[in-house]
């Protein structure tokens, strides 16, 4: 009964941890059409998942939503009086490049400090944040190192297509893509989803850590994560074209969830930029479909 | 003999007849349908008030992108200030070279011009397809230029803000186009050991630790400004604009009480909704505002005077929610039996009055943090509820706009809050940019409302 459940990689798990509760990132599975909030047109369906995650799991102490995208923020209204689980909308701001943001970042993060407290919680000590920051920062720095995705020479991706996926948070039915796109030939390099490395944060600086552990905090989440609803959104683009290059990426599909426009708007972009063979995967709640599966069949036809 | 809707075509007969009564008209003035020249096709099929000052009204509204071009020639500093609707344009217009405008106005060209100007297929082009609002339109015309200069300064709000607009404001600066981005908060409730602020319009409260962020998001504004325009914004100069805006307000708050509480309605829904978008820019031209504002106060009163309006006395009283794509459709609204009895076209917050007598910066932290759209769909609905009261309505039409991040949840949200707390009737309609192949399915829908609202009346 102490999960704290959440999706948005603006929520510092290790912020929950330091409470004394139990952070738990969360990738929701495809919503029922009718079940929990129900379906209308234009809804989200990662939002929509996430919300009846919320409604439908009675052993959740609290749900953390956030403001990185509207249809989230307006989620939360939807989900509000229909759980008993507690929930709280921590505000992230767009505006990143800003003394004044980064601050505003900071009191939300402890504005949500004292819901934990009333959800029982304890009182945040900096010495137990500075502690559990440098035990998460280890556990990252596990899954950072693992497999060879990282060395894009490595003998065992001979033969594959180098690829990135990109874009939109994925739905539990949707990591089924990895395995599809190994048995078509290729190779997911870079994980640049929403639920992938995008929304890593950056390492913590020791020095910094010690120093402020709740500035350093704010430092590697709201200032260093990319994410495409930033304003402006310029370091998405160095991230993820970085990225690209490093890992030798010879093509790019773009996941975007239907009624996204914080994704769709930039595919345009990202096409231009990237400069790489490129597919526009538009998906719904429906996992990898015939379609979804047909689309990527060709494009990796194309980049044989 | 009482006022009358007329066609385009019968507004030529009917200038004649004002002219040759002595109409002394503004610099802008003319037949409406002079307007088809420049594209404006949706003129055809729209209906309108009859009077003067409706007329005085529509030619000004038509005639902003000349009055933008003419201050560009003349070298004022333009300033695109896009989303916040309502507070950096009282700002920009303290500083004597500026003129502000909402490039947002742009997602109703496809609309006046029936998509003759293939703005939406510019921004198909962009990638800004159908999923997006209609506002998409806007990032056409800056591509076509071929509706308002481009702003020598661009500004835009985000972060309590739909997604749509967020998504191609960025696009604009992918174009080339700076922005000068500013933070607005969604706005939530005080924490239980924080001074709570109580926002203009009286529904609506922050925290104090708000209302001083917003204030330094629009210093970065204020700077802006200064920036481009060589002027200092002082203190002063904020309190005379925050005056000015004021008197505008007061103006269009009498109207609205005026119109939207007379037995038999004086003034069409159409004209009261351009009437209210002018309190957002004033339509490029402050003064100008309050005089056509005014003079349809004026006419207004008349009728009520004289007793006359459009519809009976058991016109079905109707509050709107969201402004429509299409204009055509509020003219259908009168069409099925129903009148407008208030309204939240997404900016109540430039209607009400901005605090006077305390630090202008201030003042406009509470205007700005006072958008019904910053916060939540129940803070919303809340206003709303107040607002229903207020005016008496019998029914609610919650209008969608297609494609908007926060029309998908809104609806619900809304509806169930007015089922629950004063038992009204809601309906929820989608209206496109351009209505007519829905049109029939639209007036079922709202004919059907009016229906039911006559029912529940008691004898």
């Amino acid at each position: 009964m102490s999960v704290i459940v959440y999706t948005c990689p603006f929520v510092p798990g290790e912020w929950i941890a330091a409470h004394g509760l139990q952070p738990r990132r969360i990738i929701p599975h495809a919503a029922e059409a009718h079940a929990g909030i129900g379906c209308a047109a234009g809804l989200c369906p990662f939002a929509r998942a996430f919300a009846n995650h919320v409604i439908g799991d009675r052993q959740l102490r609290g749900a953390v939503f956030t403001t990185g995208c509207d249809q989230m923020r307006r989620m939360y209204d939807l989900v509000n009086g229909r759980t008993a689980v507690k929930m709280f909308l921590l505000n992230v701001p767009k505006v990143w490049r800003s003394a004044e943001c980064v601050q505003l970042y900071i009191d939300e993060l402890r504005r949500m400090g004292r819901w934990l407290c009333d959800l029982g919680g304890r009182a945040l000590a900096d010495e137990t944040l500075a502690e559990t920051m440098i035990d998460f920062d280890q556990h990252r720095q596990a899954v950072r190192g693992a497999g060879c995705r990282t060395q894009p020479s490595c003998s065992c991706h001979d033969g594959f297509i180098k690829l990135a996926l990109i874009g939109g948070p994925l739905l539990a039915g949707e990591l089924a893509l990895f395995d599809l796109i190994d048995r078509l030939g290729g190779r997911i390099m870079l994980d640049a989803t929403e639920t992938g490395e995008l929304s890593m944060p950056a390492e913590f600086d020791p020095g910094r850590l010690r120093e402020d552990p709740v500035r350093e905090l704010a430092r590697a989440y709201f200032e260093s994560i990319a994410a495409v609803w930033k304003r402006p959104n310029t370091g998405l683009f160095e991230w993820t074209g970085r990225m690209c290059a490093e890992r030798q990426v010879q093509g790019v599909i773009c996941h975007r969830l239907v009624w996204c426009d914080l994704w769709h708007a930039e595919v345009y972009r990202l096409r231009q930029a990237l400069g790489l063979p490129f597919l526009d995967l538009d998906v719904s709640d429906d996992g990898v479909c015939e379609r979804t599966t047909g689309r990527i069949q060709a494009f990796m036809e194309t980049l044989q | 003999m009482g006022p009358r809707q007329i066609t385009l075509e019968e507004w030529e007969l009917r200038y004649d007849v004002l002219k040759s009564a002595g109409l002394d008209e503004p610099f802008y003035g003319g037949r409406l349908g002079r307007h088809l020249g420049d594209g404006d096709y949706r003129l055809r099929n729209l209906r309108f008030d009859d009077s003067a000052a409706a007329l005085r009204l529509w030619n000004f509204l038509l005639t902003e992108e000349e009055r933008l071009a003419r201050a560009r020639a003349e070298g004022r500093k333009l300033v695109g200030v896009m989303k916040d609707l309502g507070t950096t344009a009282v700002m920009a217009y303290a500083l004597d070279n500026v003129v502000a405008f909402y490039p947002d106005g742009a997602w109703w060209i496809p609309c006046i011009m029936e998509n003759s100007d293939r703005l939406l297929a510019v921004a198909d082009s962009l990638g800004i397809g159908e999923s997006f609002c209609p506002v998409r339109a806007m990032s056409g015309a800056f591509v076509t230029g071929n509706h308002f200069p481009i702003p020598d300064l661009l500004t835009c709000s985000v972060g309590a803000t739909c997604d749509d607009f967020s998504a191609i404001a960025q696009r604009l600066e992918g174009l080339g186009h700076e922005i000068v981005w500013w933070e607005m908060p969604h706005r939530r409730a005080p924490e239980s050991d924080e001074e709570t602020v109580v926002l203009p319009g009286g529904v609506f409260a922050a925290g104090r630790s708000q209302v001083d962020f917003v204030k330094s998001q629009l210093e970065v504004v204020r700077k802006a400004l200064e920036r481009v325009s060589g002027e200092l914004l002082d203190g002063d100069k904020l309190a005379d604009t925050i005056a000015r805006a004021n008197r505008v307000r007061r103006v269009l708050g009498e109207l609205r009480r005026a119109v939207y509480t007379a037995a038999c309605c004086p003034l069409p829904a159409l004209e009261m909704l351009i009437a209210e978008m002018l309190a957002i820019h004033y339509c490029s031209d402050r003064d100008e505002t309050e005089a056509v504002l005014e003079e349809l106060l004026a006419e207004v009163h008349a009728r009520i005077t004289a007793g006359v309006g459009f519809g009976g006395s058991d016109t079905a009283k109707v509050f709107w929610v969201n402004p429509v794509a299409d204009l055509r459709v509020m003219n259908m609204l009168e069409e099925c039996g129903g009148r407008i009895c208030g309204t939240d076209y997404m900016f109540t917050h430039a209607l009400d009055l901005i605090p006077e007598g305390i630090e202008p910066m201030e003042a406009l932290a509470l205007a700005a943090l006072a958008d019904p759209m910053a916060g939540s769909s129940h803070d919303r609905a809340a206003r709303i509820a107040a607002d229903v009261t207020a005016f008496g309505a019998e029914a609610v039409i919650v209008s969608r706009i297609p494609g908007a991040s926060h029309c998908c949840a809104e609806g619900r949200v809304i509806g169930d809050y007015l089922r629950g707390t004063l038992n009204l009737p809601v309906l929820e309609i989608e209206v496109p940019p351009l209505c007519d192949a829905v049109r029939p399915g639209l007036y079922t829908r709202i004919e059907a409302l009016v229906e039911s609202i006559k029912q529940q009346r008691t004898p």
